[in-house]
């Protein structure tokens, strides 16, 4: 809450100190003008034809009058001529209300028009060299208005057309001038922001600019355009429901582009308007303009609101977009609270308002504004467009790669089923037929060693190459395998196992046949101990580079092996299946026992 | 001492023989019957309610998968052994889904045959290397999980059947771990009963994603 109170004092601070500066720029200051006389002193009238004239300084003002009819003031200034000039002479009259009539010399030089004069309309009227006369020169001024009264007449000029020309040029500009590019740029936005909304009716932030540039139309047509309005009460009634229309809308606005909740004001704001213009339409002539100064000072709360909502989510819009929208928005409030001074006072301190300014200003940020996100969004679309499609090529590159994993298990799975298919067959028929033989020889008693040999062999080689293709990707699985195999035999010949199957990953088979080739040697080796070594233990050991055999039987001279046909026919076996598979096998003998060693090759480190 | 009942379902005669010969020379078994097919087989084990079924799955008349089912719900205690000419992983789990306690090898010696029974009954269930890798692949190797679920591995679990998948005995396993051979042979009976679990919630998942029910 103080936080809040500290931003509204800020804001009000930073607001007065911007319109100290508009007040220290002088602009509109009425200066002597080179070829020309300013006039600061006229006679005034009481009389029509002037005869109690009394001397007054300019600038005049007349005092408020709610009184039904025509005020009225009559004024007079004389100049001396020593010589009929040869360039074009003219009066400029940089600013007056509401009506002047002048005459030069008795001759009507300048009739107000039908139409309203606007109150920043400055006024130029030439002088024909033949109603100049030598030495005193007369020109009388009328100047009259309707309710309030409140006649005002500033110094004016005469002298040279060309000099006057650029003076009027550039305080119409000021003036008129801008007032009438700020109209035509009100109703074209005006027009612009509606169809955008019509567009895209979810978002209603061009809504409330459109009916922001809306109103500031109306009141800037009532500064720049000579339009009818009606009386004095409709035209305040007017003036103040546009002006705090135009600052409520933009309140809107900006609090939508910041993306904040609506504030508890927006609903109070209207009814209390509402009131307000109600007020103003049935009151006495007299308070007509204290309510519709009231509802102008609503106005001027929701401005305040506006710049210190601008500064309290300052975060939310980027730094350049604050940079510009904060002075600017300040400044226009400063040039409204400028004009609810000069109108409060009645003083009519500078002569020149600026008024029209405001919206001039505040369209052209929100232009920019606009503009500023319509270039980051167009920037975030094309990021977004380029990030889409890096989105989509790779979920292209996903979808093509899942597409040829899926194909790739399709065909394992259809090799699996062919392969279980096969194996069944192996191991139910072939197999349960080499059972039931050997059982049959056992029930019959059918002694025949070679014949009851070949078939264990048979049997058992079954086994192993069943194992060696159900385990081709676990060596350590298929050496588990054998020696449940093998457990049997070694009980018959009193031989034990000394199991060192080594934890971790052994040797990866590279070909589908290399771990049946591995254990061909291994239960070769196996076979051999339990046949020939008179061992009472053999040791298998596998780790991730090797498998070795050992035992603690009674070895073998290698010079023998010529001799030992059975074993140097199983130890060539053995070599030749470690060169296929690219292995080192090497063979240590002595009395304390064989050792046999495959030193498998190595292998890619994955 | 009490001896316990064994039938045996095998269509192969020879074979059959071969049991019955190993059952009847072994102390603590008793011969019950022997069936060649399905349907005189489970005739037989209602009306016998043998202690022990030996099962062959390849039946003339029928999956023996039928009959391991059908005890696995029985109102006496039963158990059943999967009969395998190699023991092979894929059969002898789907066997062990269906309840079965373990296999048997038909080209074993005689006294094997008798030892893994009587080994069977007395709590403990055979597992060969490549059943306890595929075992391990199916359930998940939880070698880090505290807090396994219903059917998931236990730590201990996983590293005795990694232990068996190397080709390591129970015995062996057992001085590992410094735990007795009995408790290794509970272990391998939880997991297999874990495995029949899984196999259960599997089936009904499946059921539901087909739509059944």
């Amino acid at each position: 809450m103080v936080a809040h109170l500290r931003t509204y004092a800020g804001v009000i601070a930073w607001v007065f100190i911007v319109l100290l500066m508009l007040y220290v720029t002088e602009i509109g200051a009425i200066h002597p003008l080179p070829k020309s006389q300013l006039v600061n002193q006229v006679d005034s009238c009481v009389q029509p034809d002037c005869t109690e004239a009394r001397r007054i300084d300019l600038p005049f003002f007349s005092p408020v009058r709610y009184t039904p009819g025509i005020e009225r003031h009559a004024f007079r200034f004389t100049f001396q001529m020593t010589s009929i000039p040869d360039e074009p002479q003219a009066i400029f009259v940089p600013k007056f209300s509401r009506d002047l009539q002048i005459s030069l010399n008795g001759n009507r030089i300048y009739t107000p028009p039908d139409k309203r004069h606007l109150w920043n309309d400055p006024l130029l009227v030439d002088v024909p060299p033949s109603l100049l006369a030598l030495g005193e020169n007369r020109v009388d001024l009328v100047l009259s208005g309707p309710i309030p009264g409140l006649l005002d007449l500033r110094p004016l000029y005469f002298g040279d057309l060309q000099v006057l020309t650029q003076a009027y040029g550039w305080r119409y500009m000021l003036g008129q001038g801008l007032t009438r590019l700020a109209l035509e740029l009100m109703v074209f936005f005006a027009i612009v922001y509606v169809v955008i909304w019509i567009g895209r009716r979810q978002d209603r932030t061009f809504l409330w600019l459109g009916l922001s540039c809306l109103c500031a139309g109306i009141f800037l047509a009532m500064l720049g355009v000579s339009f009818p309005v009606g009386d004095y009460r409709n035209w305040r009634l007017l003036q103040a429901v546009a002006m705090s229309g135009y600052v409520y809308f933009m309140l809107k606005f900006i609090r939508a582009i910041l993306g904040i909740a609506p504030l508890r004001i927006e609903r109070v704001l209207p009814p209390l308007i509402g009131l307000g213009a109600l007020a103003t339409a049935l009151v006495p002539i007299e308070i007509v303009y204290t309510m519709s100064m009231v509802v102008s000072l609503l106005a001027a709360v929701a401005g305040i609101e506006i710049v210190a909502m601008m500064w309290r989510h300052r975060d939310r819009v980027p730094r350049i977009d604050f940079l510009v929208f904060f002075p600017a928005l300040s400044l226009a409030l400063a040039l409204a609270f400028d004009s609810v001074f000069l109108s409060l006072t009645n003083t009519q301190a500078r002569s020149l308002n600026l008024m029209h300014l405001m919206p001039l200003i505040t369209s052209l940020v929100c232009l920019w504004l606009i503009l500023s996100r319509l270039i980051r969004s167009l920037n975030g679309q094309e990021q977004l467009t380029a990030a889409l499609q890096g989105a989509i090529a790779q979920k292209t590159a996903e979808l093509e790669a899942s597409y040829d994993k899926l194909a790739a298990a399709e065909r394992a799975q259809a090799i699996g089923a062919e392969r279980s298919r096969i194996m069944l067959e192996l191991h139910d028929g072939v197999g349960g037929q080499l059972v039931n033989t050997l059982a049959y020889m056992e029930s019959h008693a059918i002694a025949d060693p070679t014949l009851r040999g070949a078939l264990e062999d048979a049997l058992s080689d079954l086994a192993l190459m069943l194992d060696s293709i159900e385990n081709q990707d676990s060596l350590a699985t298929l050496l588990g395998m054998m020696r449940t195999r093998l457990e049997g035999l070694l009980a018959k010949h009193g031989v034990e196992f000394d199991w060192q199957i080594q934890q971790g990953p052994l040797w990866p088979a590279q070909d589908l046949s290399d771990n049946l080739q591995i254990a061909r040697i291994v239960q070769e080796a196996i076979t051999n101990v339990v046949k020939h070594a008179e061992a009472r233990t053999v040791t298998v050991y596998a780790d991730r580079d090797r498998v070795t055999v050992s035992d603690d039987g009674k070895g073998f001279d290698p010079a023998d092996l010529a001799t030992h046909d059975r074993l140097g026919l199983g130890l060539s076996g053995m070599r030749r299946r470690a060169a296929k598979l690219g292995a080192t096998l090497t063979i240590d003998s002595d009395k304390a026992g064989t050792k046999i060693r495959l030193d498998l090759p190595s292998t890619p480190t994955h | 001492m009490t001896s316990h009942s064994v039938l045996i379902l095998e269509d192969r005669p020879e074979i059959a023989k071969r049991l019955e010969r190993a059952i009847l020379k072994t102390e603590g078994l008793d011969l019950a019957g022997s069936a060649g097919a399905l349907d005189r087989g489970m005739q037989m084990i209602f009306d016998l309610r043998p202690r022990v079924i030996l099962v062959d799955l390849g039946l003339p008349d029928g999956s023996g998968i039928e009959a391991i089912a059908a005890v696995a719900n029985a109102d006496w205690e039963i158990d059943s052994l999967v009969i395998s000419v190699f023991g092979d992983e894929a059969r002898v789990v789907q066997a062990i889904q269906a309840g079965a306690r373990g296999y048997l090898l038909k080209g074993g010696d005689l006294d094997q045959v008798g030892a893994d029974i009587l080994s069977l009954i007395n709590g403990g269930s055979p597992i060969s290397p490549a059943i306890a890798r595929h075992v391990l692949n199916r359930l998940g190797d939880h070698a880090d999980a505290d807090t396994p679920d219903e059917v998931g591995l236990t730590t201990r679990e996983s590293d005795i059947l990694r232990a068996v998948s190397r080709g390591y005995k129970r015995r062996e396993i057992a001085g590992q771990l410094d735990i007795s051979e009995g408790t290794v042979g509970n272990h391998i009976t939880n997991i297999y009963r874990k495995l029949k679990v899984r196999s259960n919630i599997e089936a009904v998942a499946q059921a539901a994603r087909k739509g059944i029910i």
